[in-house]
């Protein structure tokens, strides 16, 4: 390399050093980390008591005493990414809760207050796929 | 060198290193599918793919960003550096099945073009989160195809060094649109603190690295030597090995002076090719070996010897004893210079 | 936004259908005038070319102009 190349390699890099961090923050500082959540192979856990329950053609929906709801899908969701939402008594979109990955394994996800239900959602088509309403 | 061109410049170091690419990309892809289908069976096999050449392209960015900075810090890594062309290539394949089957996926099913669909279906530019990321990947894609479809010989001569060496630098543009595609991307989807960590450590090693070497090599280029009537004092003949060079800084500029058959002459440090550390390469066969591809060029007058064309810029010497002394003028390419005797 | 966007995208288009033009022909006929090393040059060179070739075309055009140095 000549000198001249030296120092535009090191400009640049002087550049990215500002511009990628601020990107990187400014990408993480709004990132949704998803709810509290784990996963069961079958049902809901043995010690809570089931308050509501409903389903559609995608997927049962439960709600336990123990403020945590569970979600089966009931076949293979096509979408790559689809993100369970909780939705609001007044019915608009509300907190994050986590994604779905698999339709053999039940998902549950701790809430914080009460809700109306969740909404499944795509987030690559960004298109609802689903919403259930206890 | 030569007077035509190959298909691929290969010897049989470069068919073990492919080897070892091509090899490494195929476990990295079987072993991505195996851990995703043992955690999660119903993943479609259109995802699995976007996602494992996704991450091995990114992985393998890394890897050819380091290569120039390692090469320059330790010469063990310059081996790697002669291949970094095809590992540039295989790294565009990568990146272009996973652009090709995202779009196939995601954009080809409706009644719109699909490149206009990626352009259109998500208008929220404004929005930082919500950005439309698969633009940021796409035009990373075009770079990296100029880059990838340029990464010949003939495109090295023809659309001048200088033109080549800046579309080549467009990696960086490249490497940043990336990194903001990961991050408004696939991270606002499946955010995991393991898989930010992993790109922010990433960024960290690749910045670094460049950045320390930057600095290095700006202090020896910032070299002031010793000045005599005009002339700048090198070193001791002793210094300098047989059929070797010394690399001294002149006026920002490297020179190689290369000590051979009881003369001494002096050329420009860059080969003409890819910008090889002439002064790093000895005398073979009477001409000065570039260690990075072989090619030749004669001590006297800084020309390849015919039929090749290449031409690089010559210095006059003189010596005072036993110390040489440079003259900083550098002389046009390719003008003969009677050789020091000593 | 959707302005600017038809506008890229046209550009772009048209670039690459220059570019595909330009690389048709380099491939069965200019090769050589851009550069006389392609003379010698197996043919099969010239397929791997053609994308960079069709991607440059604006820097390899000129050279069909330019009287011969060297």
């Amino acid at each position: 390399m000549t000198s001249g190349l030296r120092k535009a390699h090191k400009y640049i890099w002087l550049a990215l050093t500002i511009v990628i961090p601020t990107v990187m923050a400014f990408a993480i500082k709004d990132l949704q980390f998803p709810a509290k959540n784990t996963q069961t192979k079958t049902g809901i856990p043995r010690n809570s008591a089931v308050v509501k329950g409903v389903e559609n053609d995608v997927a049962w929906l439960i709600l336990t005493k123990y403020q945590t709801i569970s979600v089966n899908l009931k076949s293979p969701l096509k979408h790559p990414s689809s993100l369970v939402y909780e939705l609001n008594k007044d019915g608009s979109q509300g907190r994050f809760l986590g994604q779905l990955t698999n339709s053999m394994i039940v998902h549950h996800f701790e809430i914080e207050k009460p809700i109306s239900g969740i909404i499944i959602y795509d987030a690559l088509k960004e298109s609802e796929i689903t919403k259930l309403t206890f | 060198m030569g007077l035509d061109y190959q298909l691929v410049l290969w010897n049989k170091h470069k068919k073990t290193y492919d080897k070892i690419i091509a090899f490494s990309m195929l476990l990295y892809i079987i072993l991505f599918a195996v851990i995703t289908l043992v955690f999660n069976a119903e993943t479609s096999i259109e995802t699995l793919v976007i996602r494992a050449f996704g991450s091995l392209a990114i992985i393998m960015l890394h890897i050819i960003l380091v290569i120039g900075p390692l090469a320059r810090l330790n010469s063990n890594f310059l081996p790697i550096l002669y291949n970094r062309r095809h590992l540039g290539v295989s790294m565009f394949i990568a990146a272009l099945i996973h652009g090709g089957f995202s779009i196939f996926q995601f954009h080809a099913l409706g009644d719109v073009n699909p490149i206009y669909s990626v352009f259109t279906s998500n208008m929220d530019y404004a929005s930082l989160t919500n950005f439309p990321f698969q633009v940021l990947g796409f035009l990373a894609l075009l770079i990296l195809f100029v880059m990838a479809s340029t990464s010949h010989d003939f495109f090295l001569g023809n659309l001048s060094a200088k033109v080549w060496k800046r579309l080549h630098m467009l990696v960086y543009v490249a490497y940043a649109l990336i990194i903001a595609h990961v991050f408004l991307g696939a991270f606002q989807q499946e955010t995991s603190v393991f898989t930010i960590g992993i790109l922010v450590i990433g960024f960290v090693i690749v910045v670094s690295l460049h950045l320390i070497t930057a600095f290095k090599e700006g202090k020896i280029d910032a070299a002031k030597a010793e000045e005599k009537e005009g002339w700048l004092k090198v070193c001791d003949i002793s210094e300098i090995e047989e059929d070797r060079a010394k690399i001294f800084t002149v006026e920002n500029e490297r020179v190689a002076i290369f000590k051979y058959d009881g003369k001494l002459s002096a050329i420009h440090n860059v080969c003409k090719h890819q910008g090889g550390p002439l002064g790093e390469g000895k005398i073979i066969d009477g001409c000065i070996t570039c260690p990075w591809h072989g090619y030749q060029y004669l001590p006297g007058n800084g020309q390849s010897p015919p039929p090749f064309t290449e031409k690089v810029a010559t210095y006059a010497l003189k010596l005072q004893g036993e110390m040489i002394y440079i003259n900083p003028d550098a002389f046009n390419e390719g003008t003969e210079v009677e050789p020091c005797n000593y | 936004m959707e302005i600017i966007i038809t506008i890229f995208l046209i550009a772009l288009g048209t670039y690459v259908l220059i570019g595909l033009l330009f690389g048709l022909y380099f491939l069965f006929k200019g090769a050589a005038k851009i550069d006389p090393l392609m003379q010698d040059t197996k043919k099969r060179v010239r397929f791997l070319l053609f994308p960079g070739v069709a991607a440059t075309w604006p820097f390899l055009i000129r050279k069909l102009f330019k009287p011969k140095t060297t």
